[in-house]
């Protein structure tokens, strides 16, 4: 399933109800579809901050293949900003030197499988794997 | 209001944000509960998590911020009620390791005596 979504924060409401429909058309339990919501949360509140020069829509789109759950997330017309580049965050490091930033990322890295990036004619093109449970 | 407060016997100031704490207005709303509550000299705190459905690293950034302004004041904030799925994002990011968590209110409140 795929939909666009305007690129402002008043949107998260029906980028939710989108990946509700999602987890029950494929059958996604609770906590894989925390983790989805929890991962587009993330990265679409990034691209409405920290792309603001596109005001195109953002295209998202959630597929399931047997066990393997793929999630996509399209911005078109911005600056490459490769994420599976950003530095790892230090969670061992003690409250007082951890730095702000960057937590959101992290949390994706280990609540998905993998991550790919692909920038192509100014899109920016972010692939999520997981692996649900049977 | 997404966020409720008040005071508890012993002096402990009690924080209730509710629904989805996601860097809007409900996150002001909870970063401006928790100075209050420093400015008024509540040195016992606790963050009642029950009603929140939805915490992404902004709102963990805010609770990192509360746990960091307590500590260094030698005052003690405690979190309670946190639900399976905001428990699995303290694990992975290791905060399990910094935040004080009760699971009830009550037994939140108890391990301040």
């Amino acid at each position: 399933m795929e939909k666009k979504f305007r690129k402002e924060f008043a949107s998260l409401g029906d980028i939710f109800t989108f990946t509700d429909e999602c987890a029950s058309a494929y059958k996604i339990d609770d906590a894989a579809k925390f983790s989805v919501d929890l991962v587009v949360e993330e990265f679409f509140t990034n691209m409405v901050k920290y792309n603001p020069e596109s005001r195109n829509d953002v295209s998202i789109s959630i597929s399931r293949d047997g066990n393997k759950l793929v999630l996509t997330m399209v911005d078109t017309d911005v600056e490459q900003f490769d994420v599976t580049r950003a530095p790892e965050k230090n969670t061992s490091a003690p409250l007082e030197e951890r730095t702000p930033g960057g937590l959101g990322i992290q949390i994706a890295r280990k609540l998905m499988d993998s991550i790919d990036y692909e920038y192509v004619n100014r899109s920016s093109k972010i692939t999520f794997t997981k692996t649900l449970e049977q | 209001m997404a966020i409720k407060t008040s005071t508890l016997d012993g002096g402990i100031g009690l924080i209730e944000p509710r629904g989805a704490i996601v860097g809007g207005d409900e996150t002001v709303e909870l970063r401006q509960a928790i100075a209050d509550f420093v400015e008024r000299n509540y040195e016992k705190l606790i963050i009642d998590l029950s009603k929140v459905t939805f915490l992404n690293s902004t709102g963990i950034g805010v609770l990192v911020s509360a746990q960091t302004t307590y500590a260094k004041k030698g005052w003690k904030v405690k979190l309670c009620g946190v639900n399976k799925n905001i428990d699995s994002i303290f694990v992975i990011t290791k905060l399990t390791l910094v935040f004080d968590v009760s699971g009830t209110r009550e037994e939140a409140v108890k391990s301040f005596s």
